[in-house]
């Protein structure tokens, strides 16, 4: 395919996609005049090209198509939807050649072989619908040639300017489109139906400025690119960074300090960070894009969906000028698609049932694109039905994916994250628009793939919304260097909130000889699950080598020290601990196999300044493998904390010791204590029991204070006689040490008041879970007394 | 014609009837051969990264013309008994032996990207004519009947011929066969002059 051909297409297919934004604009607006001048343009354009290039196919429909428009310039055809079908289905024709020409037989360039004539057909008869007839349409014809003559209509006089153009690109072979010509051309793109347009689209009047024949300014300050160089140019510019990350550590590590020549290496490499730095930004702007590229699509998208599924919806687009990379803007086209169809397929209802709830019949779908700190926010939100969270409930548990009683207890955040899971939907039929459950789940993985993350929020009967948040780019992160079991791994800043270090001491406390141990305590153990407080909250502790390699992990040294950087991600929030920490670095993604990204816990990999190779750390897989739950609701932790101590949820417990551990029981339920010997500790049948004043007490020994003691018959126990409701049981303990004041702890990763455990003197403590005492089975002879 | 003979027939078909130009490697004890094609580049001293958790035949990462490369062990997978030639599991940290690396373009033409196959050594670049090759033996393990499209004979020693295709580290992943890694014993590959023995043909 040579050069000339390849332009051609390219300027074609623009001028297709502008047409096709007009016709549907058209639609809202039939009367504006200038939009039907527009689409006549582009398909005049097309036409000249194409007759000079020889697709005599594509010229014929672009005949009949120019014939229609003409009439309709005149106001002789009405754009009804009928024509505007006609028009969209010409538009998909044109489409459909220029595809073959650019890709079919290897690129040859040639049109493929095709009858056209029913299409042609089409066209024509809507022509001679009009009053008139083929006289008509041979002056019109006519009219068109001798444009010059014609000078006097505005419209006119940029149509013959167009003419003139289209006549010298096709003799020059030049690359300037001539359609593009217009200023107001950029316009309709921007503009939203419905949404007050700066410009006076309506009057031609601004078109008389430009002068016929003249290259108005906005083609020429810009450049047309192929994409593959810019590609080629951001992996130079990668390489660049790496390569001044190498010299960066070279220098810093003293290899380049020979005398004299030290000081000038030094400034030349501060020389070479700065430009790097500057050419980075450049390269990465340059591959910047309004989002406007994908959401131009979305209006005939809408409409041809509206008028399938029998809806009506009115499309507001916000924020189209917001710019984002065009390997990004690519990769959300398919979500934003799927999204729109979902929200107008399950989401806005049909007019009769929304004028039934007092909503307005037609629907509002609004698409928006903003700015926020390093991520650009796409949301798709329309005013539908929402999602009601008891449908995905029963739907949940009807196929299978979580069995009922845990249905029961999720929240509504975690049963609208159940709507991404492959194969989910709550649709009552499959229609040819969506309902296969394939929607949602591809939507995530494929915003997860660019490092985004996607979320769902619905208010049933009000509307349903889809938040996308893309990073800017993708091409080169900052990050932090960490270590771990000897490798290296970076973490990328996003993610990091702060970092924190502590000693790892601290596991449970041994207070079996009465000593407690000195100093403070940081890393907090309950059960087999570390915690950190940090200013209050608990925040829970992943070891990177115990989830990396566990065969490596060794366990925490007290007095070892760890760094803790505290994450947080997807609504997840933890503290990872690794052994160590090394700069901080800007590294250059490279991405991974498909097999090597199964692992699910690296994102990526990047070669550091060293030049070896590093792992990039997903934290949000690596939270969930982990097993850190995602915060509720986006209450900030600190006021939790805050709301709680006002409440005054200071409670009463009584500190004990047993086997080692210390723990609280809340002094509402304490009866009294009893000193006693094992040996006066019976059994029956197999479980401990105690005869005291006429009543036989089970003992309950899930502390294993019963169990320490041996068998010594002399050993002294504490029993702590607790009443709950109608049950008596006692707790095996060894001492009894205090009665204090306990104050709740929050769990920061759920954000609200951690269960089971709560804040004695300075120190976590577990509360005795009477659920799960092992002496519930003892129940039975708790009512037995002496006869 | 007996359904060997068939078979045979078939294969020659497929493979144009023209002398194939194949690269020999050795693996351990085994000798393999791979379409000369599919091979972007040798490279001679490569130590692989290690990856934790990476699957089983996966020895870790290499670092290719800046690109991370997944670099699939052949001595695991064609020679299990023999230690492998990069840290696994066990050997997690301690730096990977340097390895000779073939560079193995993807089958749609390195829209993927591609991968990295490590070996003991090459040995050479020749032509084999269909006429030498044979199909591979039903009585192989599931795992080799993928990996293997036939075998060779060459200077009294069998070379197994592979399929780059069934090597990529994507499509080992996606086979149950490949979901552990085959046991110690030898799950009838034929073997190699070292062992003394020769399956002669038949």
């Amino acid at each position: 395919m040579d050069d000339l051909t390849r332009e051609f297409l390219v300027e074609s297919q623009e001028g297709l996609d502008r047409m096709e934004r007009c016709l549907t604009e058209l639609e809202a607006r039939p009367g504006d005049g200038s939009l039907v001048a527009e689409i006549f343009r582009a398909v005049h354009t097309i036409k000249g090209t194409t007759g000079f290039l020889g697709f005599r196919r594509l010229e014929k429909l672009a005949h009949a198509g120019e014939n229609l428009l003409g009439r309709m310039r005149d106001g002789r055809v009405r754009p009804t939807p009928e024509v505007i079908d006609a028009l969209l289905a010409l538009l998909d024709g044109l489409r459909a050649i220029l595809k073959w020409i650019e890709i079919g037989d290897q690129g040859a360039g040639e049109e493929a072989a095709g009858d056209d004539s029913a299409l042609i057909a089409r066209l024509a008869a809507l022509e001679a619908g009009a009053a008139g007839g083929p006289d008509e349409r041979r002056g019109s014809r006519q009219r068109e040639k001798p444009g010059r003559k014609r000078a006097r209509r505005a419209g006119h006089a940029a149509i013959a300017a167009e003419e003139d153009d289209a006549r010298r690109a096709a003799s020059q072979a030049a690359a300037a489109s001539p359609v593009s010509a217009c200023p107001g051309s950029a316009s309709p793109g921007s503009a939203s139906p419905g949404s007050a347009s700066p410009e006076p689209v309506h009057s031609a009047q601004p078109r008389a400025s430009v002068e016929p024949g003249s290259a108005p300014p906005v083609s020429e300050s810009t450049l047309r690119v192929d994409v593959e160089l810019l590609n080629r140019m951001m992996n130079l510019v990668g390489e660049l960074v790496l390569t001044r990350n190498r010299i960066l550590q070279t220098v810093a590590s003293g290899a380049g300090q020979a005398t004299g020549a030290g000081a000038a290496m030094t400034r030349l490499v501060q020389r070479l960070d700065a430009v790097t730095a500057e050419l980075r930004e450049a390269a990465m702007k340059a591959r910047m894009q309004p989002v406007s590229h994908v959401f131009s699509k979305m209006p005939r998208l809408v409409r041809d969906l509206a008028r399938t599924l029998g809806r009506r919806v009115r499309l507001e687009l916000q924020g189209q000028e917001t710019e984002l990379d065009k390997g990004l803007l690519e990769a959300i086209g398919d979500p934003l698609t799927h999204a729109v169809r979902n929200a107008l397929d399950h989401g806005i209802e049909p007019p009769e049932a929304r004028a039934a709830a007092g909503k307005n019949p037609e629907g509002t779908l609004t698409l928006s694109a903003a700015h926020a700190g390093s991520h650009v926010i796409v949301e798709v939100s329309d005013d539908g039905a929402g999602i009601p969270a008891e449908k995905i409930r029963a739907r949940a548990v009807e196929l299978g994916l979580v069995d009922a009683e845990r249905a029961g207890s999720l929240g509504e955040r975690e049963l609208l994250q159940m709507v991404f899971l492959p194969g989910f939907s709550t649709a009552a039929a499959v229609t040819s628009v969506s309902g296969r459950g394939v929607g949602m789940d591809v939507v995530r993985a494929n915003v997860e793939q660019i490092g985004g993350a996607v979320e769902l929020e619905s208010q049933p009967g009000a509307g349903t919304t889809l938040r996308m948040r893309i990073p800017l780019t993708l091409a080169i992160v900052p990050a932090l260097i960490v270590e771990s079991c000897g490798q290296s791994y970076a973490l990328p800043q996003a993610t990091i909130r702060e970092l924190v270090q502590v000693s790892a001491g601290g596991r449970r406390s041994d207070t079996a000889g009465g000593a407690e141990p000195a100093g403070p305590v940081d890393v907090e153990w309950i059960g087999n699950a570390p915690f950190y407080r940090l200013r209050g909250h608990l925040l829970p502790l992943v070891f990177l080598d115990q989830v990396l390699e566990p065969a490596c992990a060794r366990r925490p040294d007290p007095q070892r020290r760890i760094f803790v950087a505290v994450l947080e991600t997807g609504g997840r929030r933890y503290g990872l601990a690794v052994d160590g920490l090394a700069d901080p670095e800007e590294i250059v993604i490279k991405p991974l196999s498909p097999a090597v990204k199964q692992i699910g816990l690296f994102s990526a990999a990047t070669v550091l300044g060293n030049g070896k190779l590093a792992l990039i750390l997903d934290a949000g897989a690596i939270a969930a493998r982990a097993g850190v739950e995602p915060i509720e609701d986006r209450q900030d932790p600190g006021s939790a904390a805050d709301a709680a101590a006002q409440a005054g949820l200071q409670i009463e417990y009584l500190l004990a010791a047993a086997a080692g551990r210390r723990v609280a029981i809340p002094l509402a339920c304490v009866e009294r204590i009893e000193r006693v010997r094992v040996g006066q500790i019976e059994s029956a049948g197999r479980h401990p029991a105690l005869f005291e004043r006429g009543h036989l007490l089970p003992i309950d020994d899930s502390l294993d204070a019963l169990a320490a003691a041996g068998g010594d018959p002399d050993a002294a126990l504490a029993i702590v006689v607790c009443r709950q409701g109608p049950r008596r049981l006692g707790i095996a303990v060894s001492r009894a040490l205090a009665v204090a004041r306990g104050r709740p702890l929050i769990d920061d990763a759920a954000g609200c008041q951690a269960a089971g455990v709560t804040l004695i003197e300075g120190r976590a403590t577990e509360i005795f879970d009477f659920e799960s005492c092992r002496a519930g089975r003892a129940d039975r002879f708790a009512h037995w007394t002496a006869a | 014609m007996t359904v060997a003979e068939a078979r045979t027939e078939g294969m020659n078909a497929a493979e144009n009837a023209r002398p194939a130009e194949v690269c020999v490697v050795r693996a351990g004890a085994q000798f393999a051969a791979l379409p000369i094609a599919r091979v972007a580049e040798i490279v001679g001293a490569v130590q692989p990264q290690a990856l934790p958790h990476a699957p089983w035949f996966v020895s870790g990462l290499a670092l290719y013309r800046g690109e991370a490369l997944t670099a699939v062990d052949l001595r695991r997978l064609l020679d299990p008994e023999s230690p492998s030639l990069s840290p696994g599991p066990a050997g997690f940290g301690q730096p990977g032996r340097l390895c000779c690396m073939l560079v193995v373009d993807r089958a749609d033409g390195g829209a993927g990207g591609a991968f990295g196959l490590l070996v003991d050594s090459v040995d050479e670049v020749r032509s084999v004519s269909s006429r030498d090759c044979e199909p591979a033996p039903s009585t192989l393990g599931p795992l080799y009947k993928e990996l293997l499209t036939g075998a060779y004979k060459q200077k009294g020693r069998l070379v197994a011929m592979l399929n780059p295709d069934r090597l990529d580290p994507s499509y080992l992943g996606s086979l149950s066969v490949a979901a552990e890694r085959p046991s110690g014993w030898r799950e009838g590959m034929p073997a190699g002059p070292e062992e003394g023995e020769q399956e002669g043909k038949r």
